[in-house]
């Protein structure tokens, strides 16, 4: 739905008939917000950074035959976008990263780069990287870039939402969750 | 029905604010005849631009600003200490810089106060070291104002146990309960407690033109897409315009008030959008900024033989800062409550209001039950797990999988005692964008109010236990950081010497000076002040039309 469009139809939710209209096109509403972002190339983050950052944000959020994490919400995309947005600072704290984990790989496994380690090799080397000042930074990024709104680069087909349980629709009916059901009287959440 | 007023010929009232009072102000004002023209400093934003994105609101500042934006702000807990610039997070003084003001964003929790916090220091006895005192009003002479709030803001709730009297039902009836209202009200009646509904400015139905609410979810921090929200955005601004009488002039940041040779306000100069100064001619000011921006107006005003700040003759602007103190702790359940759904809280427990001796400390307050921040994905994931819980790896993910939708929090919101140590002031060395010097706070709570805290949070706790939670975990007591609420910098009274403001919100330095806003407050009530805020905006509008209309106001010349 085009930004205007979807002004124009939120404006007519100033009369109370628009409620139940809004409601019957949540599903609607909810494809437009889950379409990621088209992008094809990194902007803010060079190769090897971005390699860097993914291959730590894989042992943050990792993906795996059981459920999708960072990499696979294609979280770096989110990252590289946010370093031209209001976190852009933190770019320092991305590349302070990437310097100590591949130190640490090349120290501990004698390989350049972190990003080239097999994961239990890089699971190795995450406690340090977890208690590096840097961490809490980067940390947010790969967690933002797994569950923020797809339009803003990661959070691919909505996965993260998917991970966590996290229906992202414009509105609701009660009941809500298991324990107001009774209450609500409705026996399906 | 817009209309634009000359700055050079003076209108009837400039309030400077239009927030939860500023904007009851100018819809009163304005439909009373007057005409006025409102100064905000944020931009114009309209319902349909709010949308539920959690990183440039909550991480972002997209409404409140940063820090270390265009106008930081700093904080220290002591006068002995250096006030810095926060590296993270919120700005300490919270507020959303828009049209509508923190009603915009806020989660609309709408408490009134009882009798006794309106002469808690007569009940009580002195407070050493504080500047615990009564209000110069009563409960009794404010409660016609909060029931205007009830039907005019628009108000869902229903009685409780321990509500003080009100003259007339609430307008429209609760929000429906969430799973984090029904385990705690029965974890709460299994302590033999009294949970009751919690009062909220959402409607659950349609009122005064206005829709329903539709439980997306994204209230607290966010603007209300809808308009089920009863911000002043929603409610009284649109009545202010609807008048033909009220000027809505937004990016208009104060800088200061200029008074006449006979000290009296004459005109409001402020920054437009395009960096320029303009000044507003003006019979009479009413500054609603906030119990932050207020003072900071005050003391940029200083001059015309004010030398320690305008209205400041009892040296009390900015001092007797209240935050209310707000303390939290978690629980995870075995099914989900999918507190990402609907309104923050739908529960409350009022049975710790009163200060009891037998604790051997002042304060009281209410607990609420709700999501708190870890209804948004990210918050949660990144703020909203217990200690011991990984950071990285399986276990971290495999967690936040599983208890997104089972987590729930309580907090207990409480008092705040005034303390001339507590307040803002203007940085010495820190400007904003126009130059203007940044807010600088002070404050560390008084010990009394973290033991209240750490009372009703270990409260909270044993509701959730009762409730059978799987796990419960408290957050550690520490002292405030910041606020989002900003009460006492002008407080009330009848004496010139110890307060700001008058009975009826005139300053006691400068006749044709107003003051409405949190500042306004003498005592910190017990957590969620902003309907009292709005009772008092009724009352001071319908007080100061009075007096404008009898001539009682001399204007500048």
């Amino acid at each position: 739905m085009a930004d205007s469009s979807r002004r124009e139809f939120l404006g007519t939710l100033a009369g109370t008939a628009g409620v139940a209209w809004f409601t019957s096109q949540c599903p609607a509403i909810a494809q437009a917000a889950a379409t990621a972002r088209e992008v094809d190339s990194l902007s803010h983050l060079d190769a090897d950074l971005a390699a860097a950052i993914d291959a730590i944000g894989d042992r943050i959020l990792p993906s795996d035959e059981d459920a999708p994490g960072a990499r696979a919400a294609g979280a770096i995309w989110f990252i590289d976008a946010a370093m031209g947005g209001f976190m852009g600072g933190a770019i320092g704290a991305l590349r302070g990263a990437q310097a100590d984990a591949d130190r640490l790989a090349a120290d501990r496994f004698a390989t350049a780069r972190f990003a080239d380690l097999d994961t239990s090799q890089q699971d190795e080397l995450m406690p340090t990287i977890a208690d590096a000042p840097y961490f809490g930074t980067v940390h947010l990024l790969v967690v933002a870039g797994t569950l923020t709104m797809p339009s803003q680069g990661g959070n691919r087909d909505g996965v993260g939402w998917d991970l966590i349980g996290f229906d992202h629709r414009h509105g609701w009916q009660p009941p809500f969750g298991y324990y107001d059901r009774d209450a609500n009287g409705d026996p399906s959440p | 029905m817009s209309v634009t007023f000359p700055t050079r010929k003076p209108v009837d009232f400039v309030i400077v604010g239009s927030g939860a009072a500023g904007g009851v102000l100018a819809g009163e004002l304005s439909t009373a005849g007057f005409g006025v023209v409102v100064l905000e400093q944020g931009p114009y934003r309209r319902p349909e631009s709010f949308i539920h994105d959690e990183w440039n609101v909550m991480f972002g500042g997209d409404l409140t600003g940063h820090p270390a934006g265009p106008d930081p702000q700093t904080f220290r807990h002591s006068a002995g200490e250096e006030a810095t610039v926060p590296g993270g997070g919120p700005p300490p003084a919270l507020y959303a810089r828009m049209v509508g003001g923190s009603s915009v964003h806020y989660s609309g929790n709408f408490w009134r106060m009882r009798p006794l916090d309106f002469k808690e220091r007569s009940l009580l006895g002195e407070i050493s070291g504080t500047g615990f005192t009564d209000w110069p009003i009563s409960y009794e002479e404010l409660e016609p104002y909060y029931t205007r709030v009830d039907w005019e803001i628009g108000v869902s709730g229903a009685p409780g146990p321990f509500d003080p009297p009100r003259s007339r039902p609430y307008p429209v009836p609760p929000l429906p309960i969430k799973s984090s209202g029904a385990l705690f009200e029965k974890g709460a009646q299994r302590l033999g407690l009294h949970p009751q509904v919690a009062p909220k400015a959402i409607l659950s139905q349609p009122h005064n033109g206005r829709p329903g609410c539709i439980h997306c979810g994204f209230c607290i921090g966010f603007g209300c897409e809808v308009s089920a929200k009863s911000s002043a955005l929603a409610t009284s601004i649109p009545k202010a315009e609807a008048s033909g009488r009220c000027e809505i002039r937004p990016l208009s940041t104060v800088h200061r008030i200029a008074l006449d040779a006979q000290g009296r306000a004459r005109e409001v100069v402020y920054f437009d959008g395009d960096g320029n100064e303009q000044a507003q001619r003006s019979r009479a000011v009413i500054l609603a900024a906030n119990g932050a921006e207020t003072p900071r107006i005050l003391f940029l005003s200083e001059g015309n033989g004010h030398a320690d700040g305008l209205a400041n003759s009892s040296g009390l602007v900015g001092k007797y800062l209240m935050f209310n103190g707000h303390q939290s702790a978690h629980a995870t359940f075995d099914e989900p409550l999918n507190e990402y759904k609907s309104v923050q809280c739908t529960r409350i427990v009022m049975d710790f209001y009163e200060t009891d001796p037998a604790r051997g400390y002042y304060g009281g307050g209410g607990i609420d039950a709700r999501p708190l921040v870890n209804s948004f994905p990210v918050l949660y994931a990144t703020g909203g797990l217990p200690p011991d819980v990984p950071r990285w790896g399986k276990a971290y993910r495999d967690y936040i999988a599983h208890n997104f939708t089972r987590n729930m929090t309580i907090l207990a919101n409480t008092t705040s005692l005034p303390l001339e140590s507590n307040n803002i002031t203007l940085d010495p060395k820190l400007k904003d964008m126009y130059g203007r010097p940044a807010v600088r706070m002070t404050y560390r709570d008084h010990d009394d109010d973290l033991a209240i805290g750490e009372f009703l949070q270990r409260k909270g706790v044993e509701i959730m236990e009762a409730a059978g939670a799987n796990r419960v975990w408290a957050d550690p007591i520490q002292a405030q950081t910041l606020a989002a609420h900003l009460l006492g910098t002008c407080r009330m009274g009848n004496d010139p010497a110890r307060s700001v403001v008058d009975r009826y919100h005139r300053t006691h330095d400068v006749a044709n000076l107003f003051i409405c806003d949190g500042s306004s407050m003498v005592s910190s009530g017990r957590g969620q002040p902003t309907m009292t805020i709005q009772a008092l905006a009724f009352r001071a509008a319908e007080h100061i039309a009075n007096f404008a209309r009898a001539g009682e106001i001399p204007t500048a010349s």
